[in-house]
């Protein structure tokens, strides 16, 4: 088939076939004036452009939405570091060598025994060190505070005195300052400072 | 007409060309000039202004450094910690847009009962504040809030939209282990400036640097991707490594409150000393809780076994003794007839107690404590010889550790002394001391003679990891290693040998020498018949010496003086044995003869 053609497309092809033609001028058809641009590129620009900016607005409308989501995750986060501190803290006064000291005596513990030692190379078993001379009894020494202070293991009576403590001072700290209604000496009266 | 007509009108139209022309180039020119204004002149302040409105720098805090004990416990951590501050200006009554009014003394009220302040404390506070100043923007009504404190307020500030008040984080130091240790470790202030104790003199070593971060915000604050333009991260700081065993520091304190109490003292001191130098406990009654520095007197907010010199009375006589045997001027036997007085010319002096002439050893004077026997010994020691064998010991300058207000104590010059103060001095008065160089003096006798320089801090590891151990000076050669044993032997015998059998722990041989020294008059005016300081130092044990131990009480009241220094002495040797299961001596005690 495709041989076919080629034969009756072949002296077409040729214009040398006809040397001697006198040539005749006549005007080139004008050129068509450019065609306008088909609706089809239009469309495509235009989409295009709507592709850009839409994709624009998603890419910002995404990353800001990052950023509110990082925001929301940092705060998250320093909740979370919070409460992580909150318990950190309640950790350290629970470990603290007081507490612990405290509530083995709650529990009635007591001092262990003397210490064996055994020698190993003759089989001998050899005692430890006797007794402390003083009642090393409580750890909380004159029933209310800690003979080794710690504010962070107080005692419910240290706090409670504490509280009273600051009470006291706030009010000294008041009369000093003055308040309103607060009755003030009488002019011309002497001082006794 | 015409002409005129039409000469008019076209120089109407040029005119009015040319007006219009001129006023364009005008309009131009003023927008040119102000564009310069705004582009050129006033750029960089306008700039300035913008980024106020738009840009948001914070500080990026970095954390200070753990301070941890030779184990690694933790003694010091940073916490985050609120402050409440308001603007006293705005602090108004407060619509809710359910037409509810919030009171200043309905918030001051709730706010007052979660931080445990009192509400008219704050309501003075502000009223002061604003007398002083009617547009004061800054005032903190409360600091120190704890998460919890902390959580409340942040509710109560956002369920009531109070738009005065404002919640500032800062880091705060704990201490989890409260007063253990707080005599060294020191504390910081409201301010978070390190004040005292360990927490100053390493600052360097725990401090972190700030960070910063500027970007421009959204107006809730959130930041605007992209527009970061200052990211510098915080450098935490190194955690420094303590030689102190907070463990055993924590039984000490334990027993010296006790004794304090017992003995009705000022306070307490014990100091153990590794035999390397390093410092394992430095316990003093009373003692500061970081946590909470104002608690106690001014006077206790440090460590005194540094700062506070005393007499030290007859322990000093084992370092005289020292001298003399390391010269070859006696031996732990040499035999000597001790009257309980002794006159020579100006000098008079006698005994602690009554005794008649006795046959005592070199070694019986040293149990027995006399003064007499002593004093005897010593006329044929040059005090220049004494003076430099001190200075050796590590009297008369501060120690390695060159703690915060640590006193040097110098020499007198040994020429310039009265003959009554240079006998005196033999056995421990007419000289002052610290406890930590009393405790140092004694390292020589765990050591082969060799007195190793003292150390506190074990390192600091940098937040890059790095560890950098500061470097200690070299030993110093103090006494003749067959001295210290012959002195170890001696001391041994204090406690078998004399009235000390309290310092007596069976099964291990123990090497002390106890002190009661008078406590001179602040004025001057001589000693004070009431004022004792009593103490005793030693080694632990006397055939392996790994520690040197040094204990005082200071002030007890009078009944008590007599007891001494051993029941404690004995007391902090039973807490380290158990607390390190140090065994038995496998030795037979020190024999030496007491008397003749």
């Amino acid at each position: 088939m495709s041989t076919a053609v080629k034969k009756t497309v072949t002296p077409l092809e040729q214009p040398e076939s006809r040397p001697n033609e006198r040539r005749r001028f006549t005007a080139l058809p004008r050129l068509a004036p450019r065609r306008g641009p088909k609706l089809v590129h239009g469309v495509v620009a235009l989409s295009g452009l709507i592709a850009i900016v839409v994709a624009q607005l998603i890419m910002s409308v995404a990353l800001s939405d990052g950023a509110y989501e990082l925001r929301a995750l940092q705060l998250e986060q320093a909740q979370a570091e919070r409460t992580q501190q909150g318990l950190q803290e309640q950790v350290i006064a629970l470990e603290s060598p007081q507490h612990l000291a405290m509530s083995a005596e709650a529990l009635g513990m007591e001092n262990g025994d003397q210490r064996q030692f055994i020698e190993l190379s003759t089989g001998s078993v050899t005692t430890g060190p006797d007794a402390l001379h003083v009642e090393n009894g409580s750890v909380v020494a004159d029933g209310s505070r800690l003979a080794v202070p710690n504010e962070l293991v107080m005692s419910e009576n240290e706090l409670r005195e504490a509280r009273q403590g600051r009470a006291m001072d706030d009010q000294r700290q008041r009369e000093s300052d003055g308040y309103p209604g607060m009755l003030l000496p009488a002019e011309g009266v002497a001082s006794q400072e | 007409m015409a002409k005129r007509r039409a000469f008019d009108i076209r120089n109407s139209v040029r005119l009015r060309t040319l007006f219009v022309g001129i006023s364009i180039a005008a309009l131009l020119l003023v927008f040119i000039v102000r564009l310069t204004d705004i582009q050129v002149v006033r750029a960089a302040e306008l700039n300035e202004q913008s980024d106020e409105r738009r840009t948001q720098t914070t500080t990026l805090y970095g954390a200070r450094g753990d301070i941890v004990d030779f184990n690694g416990e933790t003694m010091a951590t940073s916490v985050a910690r609120w402050d409440v501050t308001i603007s006293p200006q705005y602090t108004r009554d407060v619509e809710l847009e359910d037409g509810t009014v919030v009171s200043v003394g309905q918030v001051l009220r709730s706010l007052a009962e979660i931080t445990g302040q009192d509400p008219n404390a704050m309501a003075t506070a502000i009223q002061n504040e604003l007398e002083r100043n009617p547009e004061s923007d800054y005032l903190v009504l409360s600091s120190g809030l704890t998460v919890d404190q902390f959580e409340q307020v942040r509710l109560l500030r956002s369920d009531w939209n109070l738009p005065y008040m404002i919640l500032q984080s800062r880091p705060e130091r704990t201490y989890p282990l409260g007063s253990v240790g707080g005599n060294i470790l020191g504390f910081e202030g409201s301010d978070g400036e390190p004040l005292a104790g360990m927490e100053l003199i390493e600052d360097a070593c725990l401090a972190p640097e700030d960070g910063s971060r500027l970007f421009e915000q959204a107006a809730d604050g959130t930041e605007i991707p992209g527009t970061v333009r200052v990211n510098e991260l915080p450098q935490d700081g190194g955690t420094l490594e303590l030689t102190v065993d907070s463990g055993l520091q924590y039984s000490m304190q334990q027993v010296l409150a006790q004794y304090t109490e017992d003995f009705s003292a000022r306070g307490a001191t014990a100091i153990v000393l590794r035999a390397d130098g390093t410092i394992a406990a430095v316990a003093e009654t009373p003692s500061v809780d970081p946590n909470h520095p104002i608690g106690v007197d001014p006077d206790y907010r440090g460590s005194r076994s540094f700062t506070e010199a005393y007499e030290p009375g007859s322990t000093f006589k084992t370092l005289t003794m020292a001298a003399m045997i390391d010269q070859g001027i006696a031996t732990p036997t040499d035999e000597f007839v001790v009257p309980y007085e002794y006159r020579r010319g100006d000098v008079s002096l006698h005994d602690s107690f009554r005794h008649p002439e006795m046959r005592w050893t070199s070694t019986g004077i040293l149990v027995h404590s006399s003064n007499v026997g002593m004093v005897m010994m010593a006329d044929d020691l040059d005090r220049e010889v004494l003076y430099n064998y001190l200075d050796l010991f590590g009297f008369g300058q501060v120690t390695n550790v060159e703690f915060l207000g640590e006193q040097a104590v110098p020499l007198n010059d040994p020429g310039s002394l009265d003959l009554q103060t240079r006998a005196n001095q033999i056995f421990g008065q007419g000289i002052a001391v610290t406890p930590i160089q009393m405790a140092s003096s004694f390292l020589p006798f765990a050591n082969d003679g060799m007195r190793p320089a003292l150390r506190l801090v074990e390192s600091c590891t940098t937040a890059d990891g790095e560890v950098i151990v500061p470097e200690a000076p070299d030993p110093v050669e103090v006494i003749e290693p067959e001295t210290a044993d012959s002195l170890l032997a001696m001391m041994e015998r204090v406690a078998t040998g004399g009235s000390r059998d309290t310092a007596v722990i069976e099964g291990y041989n123990v090497a002390l020498k106890t002190g009661t020294a008078e406590v001179a008059r602040a004025d001057g005016s001589g000693y004070d018949s009431d004022q004792w300081i009593i103490s005793a130092t030693g080694v632990l044990s006397s055939d392996n010496p790994e520690y040197v131990i040094h204990v005082m009480i200071d002030r007890p009241t009078p009944e008590m003086r007599t007891t001494g220094a051993s029941p404690l002495f004995h007391d902090i040797v039973n807490l380290l044995i158990r607390h390190y299961s140090i065994p038995p001596s496998s030795e037979e005690p020190s024999d030496l003869p007491v008397e003749w």
